[in-house]
């Protein structure tokens, strides 16, 4: 199995840095182009979300992204530090709940499984996996 | 991952042409460029994808965004786009029957 970790500030400019290393790792793994294009964006959304909910309750604490790829399967766990986000509007609008809802439907569809789980400390984790 | 945005006129349309990445640190550009031009009285407006590489939620929110505003003074907001990859993000999040998607600026800007 390889493992690789990347910490990034909490800010929306680094997450095209992990979109870069990510698409180099799944090259590596040997996914098709376009597998890794899907997986571009699901850990672009997954971690633009961890972002966005860190921005607003814990900017100080890093997002960190593990990379695991064994033969038959990667997976990508995005970790954040902020509490889940709560929806404040109407859905069908233009502001973030609509795009938080876009971004689950494109992490539902681009890899093989997309889990968020809870923390006890009410942070969340999305884990992303491609079956190989 | 930078991203460029330059705007020219094509008869009563605004073209939008984008290139670069739109995404989450990204996307503020465009909104506020979109905002510019509804402001100023433009409300057809064509936004060419042709050299974007990469969108994501927070780019489409944007287009929904400009979409309802020029909605809301009687005009419409087309794409041109052809790239497979670009084309599935609006297919999965439905946004295909939201927009209409032209194959190039001149087939947007003909009717």
């Amino acid at each position: 199995m390889t493992e690789v970790e990347i910490e990034i500030p909490s800010r929306s400019v680094y997450v095209g840095v992990v979109r870069l290393a990510l698409a180099a790792l799944a090259r590596t793994a040997g996914l098709s182009e376009e597998s890794v294009d899907d997986l571009k964006i699901a850990v672009g959304e997954a971690c633009a979300n961890a972002v966005i909910v860190n921005e607003e309750t814990a900017p100080d604490v890093p997002v960190k992204v593990h990379w695991s790829h064994e033969e038959a399967r990667v997976v990508v766990e995005v970790e954040g530090a902020g509490r889940p986000y709560q929806s404040t509007e109407p859905t069908g609008g233009d502001g973030l709940t609509a795009r938080m809802e876009m971004s689950v439907a494109l992490l539902e569809s681009l890899v093989d499984s997309c889990e968020v789980t809870e923390r006890p400390d009410g942070a969340m984790t999305a884990r992303l996996t491609v079956n190989l | 991952m930078e991203l460029g945005i330059d705007v020219s006129k094509v008869d009563s349309y605004a073209v939008v042409s984008v290139s670069g990445e739109i995404d989450v640190y990204t996307a503020p550009k465009l909104r506020e460029k979109l905002i510019e031009l509804v402001s100023e009285g433009t409300y057809d407006v064509v936004v060419d994808l042709e050299k974007v590489d990469f969108l994501d939620s927070t780019g489409l929110g944007v287009l929904v965004g400009a979409l309802k505003r020029v909605k809301a003074h009687d005009g419409g907001l087309a794409l041109v786009c052809t790239q497979d990859k670009i084309l599935k993000i609006f297919k999965i999040t439905g946004l295909t029957k939201v927009f209409p998607i032209h194959a190039s600026v001149d087939e947007a800007t003909s009717g």
